[in-house]
Parts: structure tokens; sequence; C-alpha cells
């Protein structure tokens, strides 16, 4: 690092003139109104369900009659009528005719006699709806084992969710017909009645057929858009790990010895961030440079440091700055905000770093590459998951939101990549072995620098964690670390 | 190896050797997290072969039979448009998170998702056990033995949330009275889907917790999950989001208050307001990270998120005034009969105290007599969490934890209809967290004034600080 730049210097590095957290807003102020409009375009293009299905409704006539009555005893009549008014608490206008005639029907005979009942005593729950069920069961006179059944829906009787014909055909078949044939006909009648509204609330809905243009939307989603947005996304996987491997390289650039711990922190931990910043506090803490109130909040400049680190310097400098409208210290509460007032002193680290082939000066370039086809890829799916919703497409609509997660991930591991050189690395090893060599011949420099470079690169441990790491540090000192990290101390 | 002239290796592929390099190696028995471990691992096994060894003893609740049922809502995932997810009774009744771990929890044992037919309350015992809607006894188990795993990790979550805001005794106190609860301990036992709820709640305790202590995207993002995983489960967690909210809420406006005294101008952040990585903002998306979790894992509601959501609220609200009309001596009037209720089963019939005691062959009185124990030990707990949290300010784990323990309590109690007995395990999770706090403080403070204890200086488990290091003039007294 011998060509060192003062902290007055602007950075030495390429700045994009939309950053890229403006990309993110114009990214998200485009995508979301569009992945609003997927969402509920859709009501309007797929057919809309209509009314609420489930709600309560009331018939006009009573649920279960027997005719002539004594065909049903009182406890039989009242479990019908508790089960066709549990029908119509969800909905389903029912009612359960049992009716004597004179001679065995057959099953065309007993549907005809149930259609005339209906005509003649509509099963419904306004006049003219024709929305109800009629459950008929025509009992021959004294030749109970001959008795017939049949379901009558009424024209609008039907959708009724888990409840369709071929569900009925099969409780008259299995259910109601062989109880018929023991001669059971009132337990035909309650076990048939009480299938009916079972497959009514628990019978699993028909699909829903598509539509023509559905069909097409459908199969187009399915079989071409899914496997192309699937090798669309592992391609944004490969590109994303080819351009961290690319990124590290550096194009094979070496890197500058590091003769500072701050260098040598950000390194290690791969980006320079706000630990850095507090770390140098710290360490100006420990030197008498920035001075700590009796409560252990309030930090006020001390000396100006002699001879120390050109970041450490320009922190201090940027503190002593703050501190001045605020009567000569950093009230208690503010110390909250100071670590974001450190963006110029990043930058001129960070410029450091990447001047110095520490930080790979590539990430920029990859960033915008990861981005702009991530961006272009988001829009790309997003049109394939238009029409899988309204084609109902589910491989479509799958892969498409799992390659939005996995844009996603990746996106955000573009933004958290780790800058660091594998040259850079490199040095940061050189300098932490020769530091701690020097500590342990006694050099109190070297010692100290090592304490500030644990300081930075185990500061989230350090406050977040009770370990032995913290042991040479009071409260004081973690409070402070964790309140300018807007963390909290373990 | 590549080395330099001085004999430095420099043969690295990544920076990883670099972070630890200042702190000498400990003891593996110095290790804190290490004892941790094996404390959950103890608890862990404790619970599971308490809840395990119930499973074949504890009766069938017919409940179990719908959970079961809807195990195929976890395959039918891969068919979003499909039948299953069509406006309907049992896909507006129950949220499907619950069916989906019972469901992977049948997959794991080699059990197939198509189960039993759907218990039908309307009708008689006889009707459904006839009828193919009582489950298959290996399909229950299985269910069961779910529970029992689920059930034990809640109590390992509920030691580490109780360990990071106390300490390892108040985290093995909750952990045992949550093993002690019997109501815990019978839902448990059952293919429901409570005990997932009792895991979430716990894991979102633990998340928040790490949360405060380092914020990061990443678990604020798993916080607003759990939030609308549990809600997706059973839509009261999803209250939680509001307060998660309002706290950030008053977060953000501490930022901006503290960054006016440092010309906000020159500071990060938008108009004086903290950047994104302030945890303010991370707790203000929650709402929106619950939303849209408990949206995404409901393919019932992508047709019309909003109006299905509401139709789902209106058809719970329904469901449980019929609760109440075919169960009027389980009817709540209002809170107040809601909480004296709360307080007589929690203090009696559920009362851990009680459970133990009676376990351990102690006369009938004394388990009676002590059985308001784990209640009062749990109020004490929530003053003492109350005041730690007013001490460690708005960005302590402390007060995020009162936050859910609180409005989860109070959520539950003011929406309760119907005393199921179901309806309460979220407060005696909250109960058990709160009273190992007060274990865990109160023992500290005891163990503080132990006479004769010995006391290792601090500084002698670092070894590698060379002699002579400066240290902070604050610490130099000890």
């Amino acid at each position: 690092m011998a060509d060192r730049p003062s902290p007055s210097q602007p950075p030495m590095r390429f700045r994009p003139r939309v950053s890229l957290g403006t990309m993110a807003a114009i990214a998200a102020a485009l995508l979301i109104p569009l992945l609003v409009l997927a969402f509920f375009l859709v009501q309007w293009l797929v057919p809309h369900e209509g009314d609420d299905r489930l709600v309560g409704v009331k018939l006009a006539q009573p649920g279960a009659a027997a005719s002539p009555p004594s065909l049903l005893t009182a406890d039989d009549m009242k479990a019908l009528n508790n089960i066709t008014n549990d029908g119509s608490l969800f909905g389903m206008p029912m009612a359960v005719r049992v009716v004597r005639v004179s001679d065995p029907m057959t099953e065309e005979e007993t549907q005809a006699a149930a259609a005339r009942y209906v005509a003649a005593t509509p099963i419904e729950t306004t006049p003219g709806a024709k929305d109800g069920l009629l459950f008929y069961i025509a009992v021959p006179m004294n030749q109970p084992k001959a008795a017939t059944a049949a379901f009558v829906p009424g024209e609008h009787f039907f959708p009724q969710m888990g409840l369709t014909q071929e569900r009925l055909d099969t409780t008259l078949n299995d259910i109601v017909t062989p109880r018929l044939a023991l001669g059971n006909y009132a337990d035909a009648a309650k076990q048939g009645a009480a299938w009916v509204v079972y497959d009514q609330l628990f019978g699993t809905m028909p699909r829903i057929p598509l539509t023509h243009g559905q069909q097409v939307l459908n199969h187009l989603a399915n079989w071409v858009l899914a496997p192309l947005v699937a090798m669309l996304t592992a391609g944004y996987a490969g590109l994303a790990l080819w351009s961290g491997r690319a990124a590290r390289q550096n194009r094979g650039l070496t890197a500058a010895p590091i003769d500072s711990p701050y260098i040598a922190a950000a390194v290690a931990r791969g980006r320079a961030d706000d630990a850095l910043p507090a770390g140098a506090m710290l360490a100006l803490i420990d030197a008498g440079n920035l001075q700590l109130a009796a409560d252990g909040r309030t930090i006020a400049p001390g000396p100006e440091p002699d001879g120390a680190d050109p970041f450490a310097c320009a922190i201090w400098e940027r503190t002593r700055e703050l501190s001045e409208p605020a009567g000569g210290a950093i009230p208690r509460g503010a110390v909250l905000r100071l670590d974001d007032a450190f963006a110029p002193q990043l930058a001129y680290l960070e410029s450091r770093l990447i001047s110095g082939g520490l930080f790979s000066s590539q990430i920029p370039a990859m960033n915008r590459l990861m981005w702009g086809s991530g961006f272009l890829l988001v829009l790309i799916i997003a049109s394939v998951l238009v029409p899988s919703l309204i084609g109902r497409a589910a491989a479509g609509f799958i892969v498409g939101c799992l390659a939005l997660a996995v844009i996603a991930g990746l996106t955000w591991w573009t933004l958290h990549r780790y800058r660091s050189t594998d040259a850079g690395i490199r040095e940061a090893r050189i300098w932490l072995t020769t530091q701690q060599q020097a500590a342990l011949a006694g050099d109190t420099a070297a010692t100290l620098a090592l304490r500030t470079y644990r300081d930075i690169v185990r500061q989230e441990d350090m406050v977040a964690e009770r370990t032995a790491l913290r042991a040479d540090r009071g409260t004081h000192a973690l409070q402070i670390m964790a309140r300018l990290r807007g963390m909290s101390v373990a | 190896m590549a080395t330099t002239a001085n004999g430095i290796r420099t043969d690295l592929s990544s920076a990883n050797d670099l972070r630890p390099a200042i702190p000498a190696p400990r003891r593996w028995w110095q290790e804190r997290r290490l004892w941790h471990a094996l404390i959950a691992v103890a608890l862990f096994s404790l619970a599971f072969g308490t809840y395990l060894h119930g499973n074949e003893t504890t009766g069938f609740h017919p409940d179990e039979s719908r959970w079961l049922n809807r195990a195929h809502y976890l395959v039918d995932l891969l068919d979003p448009f499909g039948p299953t997810w069509e406006d309907q009774y049992l896909t507006r009744g129950q949220p499907p998170v619950g069916s989906y771990v019972i469901g992977i929890g049948l997959l794991l044992q080699g059990r197939g998702p198509e189960t039993n037919l759907a218990w039908d309350f309307r009708r008689s015992s006889a009707f459904n056990t006839d009828n193919g809607m009582f489950p298959l006894e290996a399909d229950r188990q299985a269910g069961r033995r779910t529970n029992n795993v689920l059930g034990a990790l809640a109590v390992v979550a509920v030691f580490y949330v109780v360990t990071n805001l106390s300490n390892a005794a108040g985290g093995i106190a909750a952990g045992l009275l949550l093993i002690a609860n019997p109501l815990q301990t019978w839902h448990n036992r059952l293919a429901l889907a409570d005990t997932t709820l009792t895991l979430t709640l716990a894991l979102l305790a633990l998340v928040l917790v790490h949360l405060m202590r380092r914020p990061r995207w990443s678990l604020a993002i798993l916080a607003g999950v759990l939030v609308g995983l549990g809600g997706a489960n059973k839509f009261t967690p999803l209250a939680l989001a509001v307060p998660l909210a309002g706290l950030g809420f008053l977060m953000l406006v501490q930022s901006w208050w503290a960054g006016r005294a440092l010309k906000p101008a020159t500071l990060r952040g938008w108009k004086g307001l903290p950047p994104l990585r302030d945890v303010s903002w991370m707790l203000l998306s929650t709402p929106l990270v619950a939303g849209f979790t408990f949206v995404a894992v409901y393919p019932y509601l992508w047709p019309d998120p909003i109006g299905r959501a509401l139709i789902l609220l209106r058809f719970r609200q329904q469901e449980m005034a019929s609760q109440s009309r075919i169960y009027p001596d389980r009817n709540i009037a209002d809170p107040v009969e809601s909480a004296r209720r709360t307080w007589d089963y929690l203090t009696g019939q559920w009362s851990g105290t009680q459970s133990f005691l009676d376990l351990i062959g102690l006369p009938a009185k004394v388990g009676t007599m002590l059985a308001p124990l784990d209640v009062w030990l749990a109020l004490a707990g929530l003053l003492v969490l109350g005041l730690l949290a007013a001490a460690k300010g708005l960005r302590s784990p402390h007060l995020m934890v009162f936050a859910v323990v609180a409005v989860e309590s109070a959520t539950v109690i003011v929406s309760m209809k119907t005393d199921f007995e179901r309806y309460y395990l979220p407060i005696v999770l909250g109960n058990v967290i709160t009273a190992g706090i007060f274990v865990g403080v109160v023992g500290s403070l005891v163990w503080r004034v132990v006479p004769g204890r010995v006391r290792h200086p601090r500084s002698s488990r670092t070894a590698t600080m060379p002699a002579g290091a400066p240290v902070l003039k604050e610490h130099a007294g000890g």
C-alpha cells in the first residue's frame, strides 16, 4: 500500500450513475404492479365461482315426510329431519319422501314417479328456483323388500361442492338399494340421506373443465414455458457461480501488502461494512482519542490521534465534526445512528482495497451483469406466470415460482457477495501471522492491531454470543459496539 | 504447501481460517454451546420418550380423523389449481399447514398420504366408524409419532429461548415445565395440528431473540414466514404481525429521532430515516412477509387472496358460533369469562405442577394445593420479563418475547368463544417461557450470593492476548 491516497481524496473507483439500490427500487416499481395485475387479472379471466354455496338455505317444504305418516316412526322422522336440516345449514336444500305405492315399481318408474312428485310439489328454496334435491322412496303395499328409490335433483341443484350426479348414483346403488332389498327402507332413507349430506361437505369437488383457450395455455405453460424457465434459471445460477469465481481471481492481479488491521479485517470479512467504523471507534476509545462519559453511553472526542491508521484518523475526524453541533459530544441517543455517518470513510477504504487488489475490481461489472440478466429473467417469468394462472398450469406455475425464489436468492447473494480476492486473502494471512509473531515477541502495537482486528472480524459474535472473545472487553465497550451496530448484548 | 520466505502459509482457498485468529482454543468442557446442545439433546430425549410412551394409551380424538384425512393436501400442493383447493367446506375449515405436517410425517414413516374419510361430527360415532372415517391404527400412530417429535422440538426451542433471555437453569426449568404440562403432553400424543402451532410459536420467539441480538434480513424474513405459517395453521398467530410491526415502527421513529442530532443530510438513509439494515425496517416487513407466506402456502387463497381470506375469517366465526350452539356448556360469553376459565383450567385440570406431583406419588391434596404454582410462576416471570424489557430498551429480545407472549395470549382470550382445550395451548407456551425466565433470573440472583462460591477471574479464560496488553480503563477494576 505504498501509494496511499488520503481520506480527503475522492475514491478511486468506478461508480455507476444508477446505484444498485435505485435499480432495485425501479425493478420493484415495475414488477410489483405486474405481479399484482397477474393475480387480480385472473379473476376476470377465469370463471367466477358466484355466490357462497356454503351459506345456509331454507326449504319451503318439510325436510322429511312419509305418506302415510305411519311408514316411518317418530324417531326415524326426527333423524331424517336432522339430516336434511344439516344439508340446509350448508346450502343444500334436500327433502326425503317415503311414499306407499300399490305395486312394486321398476327403477325407471320410480324415477318418473319422483319427477312427477317434484312437478306437483317443487323442492326449492324460493318459488321457481328449482334448486332442491328430492330423495324419493316408493314402498309397495305389504312388500317392503320390493321398495325402490330415486334421486331427483332440480334443474339448478348442481353444483353442490363434493356432491355430483355420479356420487348420487353411487349412494343409490351401494347404500340405498342393498338396504331396500332387506326391507330396511327407513334405514335406507337415513343412510342414503346421510351420505348425500356427507358427500356435499366432504367429497372432493370435481375438477373444473378448462375452456379451449385455457387448454392451449395449459399445454404451452406446462410443456414449453416451464422447461424454458427452468433452463434459463439454471443458466443464471451458472452465471452467478462463474461471476463469483471470476471476481475472486480478479484477472490474476497481485495484491499489495497489508499494513493496517482495518484493511486486514475488511479482507477477512469480505466487505467494508459497519463493523469497521465500530471497531475503529473502540480502538480510539482504548487509545483515549475518544472518551466515554461516566454512563458509558455518551462519546466525546479526545486528543487527535497521532500517527494512527488513516482510517482510524478519518473516523475520529468525522466523529469530531458530528459532535460539534451537539455541544462537543455525541449524545447517547444519537450513538444509535453514528455508524450511518461513516459512508465516505468506508467508500475511501473500499477504494484502497480495490486499488490494492485486495478487493475485486470486477464486482461492479459482475453485479451489473447479474442484475441486468436477473431483471430480464424475472420479466420472462412474470410473462410465464400469467398464462400459467389463466390456463391453470401447475407445472408452469410451480416452476415459475421456484425460479423467482432462486433468482431472488442469487440476487441477494450477489449483493452480499464476498469481495475479497484470493490474492487479498493470502496477504491478510501474511499480515495476521506477522502480527501474531510480533505480539508474542512483546510488540504492543501488534497486540493492539490484533485486538482491533479481532474486534472487527468477530464483532457480531462478541456482542451477540456469550463467548470467550469478549473476556477482555468490559460491559461499556460491548454496549457501545452493540449500540453502534443496532445489536443487543447477549 | 505454499509459504513465504518467512515460512508463512499462503495456500488459502478461502478466508474462513482468518476468522478465529485471536482467542485461544478452549477445552471442550468449557464450551457453553456444547453444554447447551447436550442439555437440549437430553430434554429432547426426555420429551420424546414421555410423549411416545403414552401414544398407545391415549384415547382416540375424532379430530385426528380430520387431520389424517387431509394429509393428502401435501401432495395436492403439486396440483395447486386442482379440486382440493376449490371453495369447499374442508378447504375453508382449516388452513393447511397442519395437514402438510401430518402428510410429511406419514410419508417419512412409509405411510401414504391417502388415508381415511373425514369424520362427520353431525353423525354418530357408529356411522363414522362403520363407514371408513375411523383412521387406520398405523396411520394414527404415525401421525402421533410425528407430533411426538414436533413436541420434543418445541421443548428444545423453549429451552433455547429462555436460556438466551436468562440462563440455562431457566431454560431447563421451562423445558421441564412444558414436558410436565398435561394439556401439552396430551396434544403431543394426538395426530392433530396443535403441536405444530406450539412449535411454530416457540421457533418464532427463538428467531426474534436472535434477530434482536444480531439483526439480519434472513432472520427477519424467517420471522415473517413463521408468523405466516402459524397463521396458515391456526389463524391467531397472524395477530402477532401487528405488535412486531408496531415495535418496528417505534424503532424507526427512534432511529429517525437519533439521527436528528447528527446532521441527518450526511447520514445514510432517506430523509433521515435509517437505512434498510436497521432492524426497524426488518420488523416492519413482518406483516408483508407473513401475509405473503399465508397466501403462498394456501392455494385456496390464490384466486382472490383478500376476498377468500375474509371468507375464511367469516367462516371461522360461523364455526365458532356453531360450536357454541352445539356445546352450550362450553360457551364463553365475553373475554372476562374467557380469562376466568383460562385461570380455572390452567390452575386446575391442566396444571403442570399438579400433574408432576401426582406423578411422583405425593398425596392428591398436595397436588391440588400447589396446582396454581405454574401460573403464579408464569405471572411473576411475565413481570420479570417486563422489567427486563424496560431496562434493556426497545431493541431488546426481552421486549420482543414479552410482546409475542402477551399478544398471543391476549388474542386467544379475547377471540375464544368456546373453551376447547386446544385453545389454551399458546397460553401454556407463554406461561412456561415466562416461568422459566423467572426461575433463571431468580436462580442467577441466588447464585451470586452463594457464600464460598469459587469465582474464576474472567480474564483467565483467554490465553492468547499477550501479557501487558492494554485494557479499557473501565475494565481494569474487574
